[in-house]
């Protein structure tokens, strides 16, 4: 049974509409109805997601390669074994994929928000501001990547190029061999991408907030900053949270940025683990050790979803 | 206009198609049964693993050719980027949603086959008039890539690794060009000048690292078999590392730091773009160098001699066509494979990508001779002080391993891995993936 | 006032306003100025400015590569994941916020745990699925496997806007006599007509740009989407950087005209309760 939501003044009209709309349902025994709303994207799922997903759990537990026929066959946990014992590439894949994702969600989360804000106000030229500000997230995966090597191409490539023209630097810098600028290479690439994801939901919260609120705060002194931490930030809380969650999981699993830009390199330095996954399971023609590499990141992104969500409180209601 | 419903009438031609050859009395089933299918008209679909801007516009003249020989015959052509192509048809087969013809490399073969794709082409080759031109050796070579020892790929382009050099600068500053490795390593630093951001090689550090590294070290090192008499790869021999550890001796002093991240299309920009005196690749990209630099700055000569003048030269794959199990007209498929491997397809396909064309009618055509590179390859190649060594394609993982050692040849580069540690790695790998084979196709 | 209030504006809004525009727009232009410049195909090197211009690239992709056939059924797919996805976005999203079912969170993170195996290792049975359904080489197919996995993003997000509609409109619908489904139509639909655009904003972007199942799921050259297309360039032995730019600019184009047209709905009705979540 649904709850009613939590009106401020429950009037007896409106007490009584709602008993009305109780009894009406109870009177027409329809309890399953609710669920057939989910019966299209269940049916999706089930057809398209289901068999493909088990298939992954299937092999992990096989040694499966297509080519070596001769070797295939049941292995068990061996695989799993593998993977969390004597697999040091996993360790450092992980641990690479908690810093990009980290840092390009925290990264596009705030830039996002600023932007938003920036967009939020009303000057000149905001919506051909708007328009072009979104655009970098309707560039296809392949164009984007190719840009920006090109960018950060050490001798043909705008940055260094301009950059030694205006005397700000000597020798080119190698954006993407260098090992102190091959991570943040990267990760500005994909900041560029991902951004106006960020900046369009936030955005549209903002104007959900009403203007009397930033008044009231205004009349109880409050700077600007307290402003946004006491009033703006708890309203956008639910889109933040829905905003990141999403956007954390794609980043954990999206490889084609990273592996056109490094291939995962220079050496494991740039390889997340989705990137050593696909390593494993596509190019090495590992499949079976590939997938069992894929169940433990399926493992670990449940774990942190579900903490997420119960951290954050996502849905209750005030 | 054509909406997503039209796409029944792919299938729906081909069950036409079918039910007149089946009424017509011709089977389509693998053998060479002497086709009275040849009227009625078929669809085949080609997918080309290597699509491309200068690729793709040359199958599709030999395409316009084969369909005019064969007004019955239509030829759908499906370009693949090369990035997915393998991924591509193995998803194909495992569903059999194959194409009819593909053009994979050699290299490929006994996945395929493992995977039990492809259909085998021994009676349709034998019975075909073309086959003196191909050179038996070569024939040999491909069914010896398999457990049966049946022909499941036809040849119809070779390739050799090739040592790219700027011939200007060299001729510039008095210097012999690289036809010894100690000529090499002379050249390498003479021509450097990282002051004026321009490097005496250009390292291959990124995707394809491996496989280059191994051709320069079999060269360099003299390593006439691949593996010994007991399985162990020669790549793990001390001559081996002595030369990985010279190589690796160049980066960031002879090359730019940057080619740890160098693959294909950055080392050949590095080099077409004047900031690299000499680059390893093959044949095949010298039409983009000439275009680049002209023909007179650039210099293609296999990979250098020893000191006494022998070659040691790991074979490249070739360009193939194979047919697939899961056809369903597998006479107009043989038609177009026969087609590809005939002499006049090899030489317009060759000439135009400027590779080697595996036919003993066309080697002694005038664009053959006027191939620089093309020249030298097959010159040296009939050197009789010439060894040339098979890479052990009959492993299915072969490519898989050589992937497998990218990230760690570029540890190496960085320093954080061993030249000696990754050669017995590589030569490790090798070395069980044989064991491995032989074990399970013991006679 | 007048002095401080520019400079206030100005650190506040010009100022960030010009540094990110900078950051966003140099790819762009780079992208720009290599699609018109006669040179750089081979090694797509820098240059200021594109003289001298050349409509070449833009020339050998449309007549020479067939690109306007790819951009035909990018926009087919990208439509056809809109039309399904919106509606099943919304009944999901209305399912999951109005009833409080039981097991609903777990729904979320069903939907959830769709994106938590990397596509690629889904290809092949999914491959093996559309032979056997005989969705292989359609658009219908790329059409249903983009919705199917647009609908975590979709179907959430849209929960988030309805949870902003007050129930209590609805119920003063129902008790004036309309049904259920009738207060649906006639209340919450026309509220989230500007969440509607959001949400079919960000499905048919998702869908023009999917790479990989489009690639895989497709063997008919005629039906090649733009991102496969434009992969095409990446040749083993040629990357035809000009060529590539040119594709960019022409697959970026018209989502980036959509965007500007729709920019305005997208921001004055994700306003509606994606605040509340």
């Amino acid at each position: 049974m649904r709850n009613q939501p939590a009106a401020a003044t429950a009037s007896r009209p409106q007490a009584r509409a709602a008993d009305l709309t109780v009894r009406r349902r109870a009177g027409r025994r329809r309890s399953w109805l609710p669920y057939l709303t989910l019966l299209p994207a269940s049916v999706l799922i089930a057809s398209f997601v289901v068999f493909p997903v088990a298939t992954v759990f299937y092999y992990s537990l096989q040694q499966y390669d297509v080519t070596r026929p001769y070797l295939n066959g049941f292995v068990g946990l061996d695989n799993f074994r593998q993977v969390l014992t004597s697999d040091d590439v996993f360790r450092t894949s992980l641990a690479v994929s908690v810093k990009w994702v980290g840092s390009e969600v925290v990264g596009q989360l705030v830039l996002g928000m600023i932007l938003a804000l920036v967009l939020n106000s009303a000057f000149r030229g905001r919506g051909l501001a708007r328009s072009l500000l979104f655009s970098p997230w309707a560039v296809s995966g392949v164009v984007v990547t190719t840009m920006w090597k090109l960018l950060y191409n050490p001798f043909t490539g705008m940055l260094d190029t301009v950059l030694t023209r205006v005397g700000l630097i000597h020798a080119p810098i190698q954006w993407l061999s260098d090992l102190d600028t091959v991570f943040g290479a990267v990760v500005a690439a994909e900041l560029w991408r991902g951004v106006p994801f960020f900046a369009i939901v936030l955005l549209a919260a903002l104007q959900g907030i009403p203007t009397d609120l930033y008044e009231a705060a205004a009349v109880d002194g409050a700077g600007r900053w307290q402003a946004f931490t006491r009033v703006t930030l708890p309203l956008l809380k639910d889109a933040i949270i829905l905003a990141t969650l999403l956007r954390g999981v794609w980043e954990f699993n999206n490889v084609d940025l990273i592996y056109t830009m490094t291939a995962g390199g220079p050496g494991d330095l740039t390889t997340t683990l989705p990137l050593y996954v696909v390593n494993q399971a596509i190019r090495y023609h590992n499949f079976g050790y590939g997938s069992a590499l894929s169940v433990v990141a399926f493992a670990v992104l449940l774990l942190f979803a579900v903490l997420y969500l119960r951290l954050g409180r996502f849905g209750r209601d005030d | 206009m054509r909406t997503p419903l039209s796409k029944l009438r792919g299938p729906a031609a081909a069950l036409l198609a079918m039910l007149a050859v089946a009424c017509g009395g011709g089977a389509s089933s693998g053998g060479g049964s002497a086709s009275t299918a040849s009227a009625a008209p078929v669809t085949i679909t080609f997918w080309d693993t290597n699509a491309g801007p200068d690729r793709t516009p040359v199958w599709q003249e030999l395409i316009k050719r084969f369909q005019a020989a064969n007004p019955n015959i239509t030829v759908e052509y499906t370009g693949i980027p090369i990035a997915q192509q393998l991924q591509k048809l193995q998803a194909a087969i495992a569903s059999g949603a194959v194409p009819d013809v593909a053009n994979p490399l050699t290299s490929q073969l006994s996945g395929m086959v493992a995977q039990d794709g492809l259909l085998p082409l021994d009676k349709q080759f034998n019975g075909w008039s073309g086959k003196g031109d191909i050179p038996a050796p070569l024939i040999t070579s491909i069914r010896a890539l398999v457990p049966d020892k049946k022909l499941y790929a036809i040849p119809i382009s070779g390739n050799m690794t090739t040592l790219y050099y700027r011939k200007d600068w060299i001729a510039q500053k008095g210097l012999k060009p690289p036809t010894t490795w100690d000529d090499f390593y002379t050249d390498v630093n003479a021509l450097n000048d990282p002051a004026h951001n321009v490097y005496g090689f250009g390292f291959r550090g990124a995707t394809g690292s491996a496989s280059q590294l191994e051709n320069w070290v079999f060269s360099e090192a003299g390593l006439t078999t691949y593996f010994d008499s007991k399985g162990n790869a020669s790549i793990g021999s001390q001559a081996a590392i002595s030369v990985i550890q010279r190589a690796v001796g160049l980066y960031g002093k002879q090359t730019s730091k940057d080619d740890i991240t160098h693959g294909f299309p950055e080392m050949v920009s590095e080099f077409d773009s004047g900031h690299a005196a000499m680059i390893m690749h093959n044949l095949g990209s010298y039409p983009q160098h000439i275009t680049a630099l002209g023909k007179d700055a650039v210099g293609a000569v296999t990979l250098p001699a020893l000191s006494g003048g022998k070659h040691v030269l790991l074979n490249s794959p070739n360009i193939s066509a194979m047919v697939f199990k899961g056809t369903k007209h597998a006479d107009a498929a043989w038609k177009f494979a026969a087609f590809l491997a005939a002499p006049d397809s090899v030489s317009y396909f060759n000439e135009k990508i400027g590779q080697i064309p595996p036919n003993e009618k066309v080697a002694s055509a005038q664009w053959v001779k006027d191939n620089a590179g093309i020249q030298n390859a097959l010159a040296t190649q009939k050197q009789s002080n010439t060894t040339l060594v098979n890479p052990p394609w009959i492993l299915p993982d072969y490519s898989a391993i050589e992937s497998q050692m990218e990230p760690s040849l570029q540890k190496m580069l960085l320093g954080q891995v061993t030249p000696s540690q990754f050669a017995s790695d590589l030569a490790g790998k090798l070395a069980t993936s044989k064991r491995q084979y032989d074990q399970a196709h013991k006679p | 006032m007048t002095r401080r209030g520019l400079l206030d504006r100005t650190g506040t809004i010009y100022l960030p306003l010009v540094l990110y525009g900078l950051f966003t727009l140099i790819p762009f232009y780079s992208m720009v100025v290599l699609s018109l410049h006669a040179g750089g195909s081979a090694t797509g090197a820098f240059t200021f400015v594109p003289f001298p211009i050349t409509w070449q690239h833009f020339d050998a992709l449309i007549n020479g590569a067939g690109f306007a056939t790819y951009v035909r059924n990018s926009f087919v797919v990208g439509l056809g994941t809109v039309v399904c996805a919106v509606p099943i976005a919304i009944l999901t999203g209305y399912g999951l916020q109005r009833f409080k079912l039981r097991g609903g969170q777990v729904f979320m993170l069903v939907l959830l745990m769709t994106q938590f195996v990397p596509a690629a290792m889904l290809i092949i049975p999914l491959f093996i699925i559309f032979k056997e359904i005989g969705l292989l080489n359609t658009l219908i197919g790329l059409v249903l496997i983009n919705t199917t996995f647009e609908l975590p993003l979709t179907a959430i997000l849209m929960r988030g806007f309805i949870s902003g509609i007050p129930f209590e409109l609805e119920e003063a619908a129902m008790v004036d006599g309309c049904s259920r489904f009738q207060g649906v139509v006639r209340i919450v639909l026309p509220l989230l007509r500007p969440a509607i655009v959001a949400v079919a904003a960000f499905a048919f972007v998702g869908a023009w740009n999917n790479f990989l199942f489009a690639l895989f799921l497709i063997n008919d050259q005629d039906l090649y989407t733009v991102p496969v297309g434009l992969s095409y360039f990446l040749g083993e032995y040629n990357v035809d950087f000009a060529a590539l730019a040119a594709g960019g600019v022409i697959a970026v184009l018209p989502v980036v005209l959509v965007f500007a047209l729709i920019q305005r709905y997208l921001v004055g009705g994700l306003s509606v309760g994606a605040v509340k979540g």
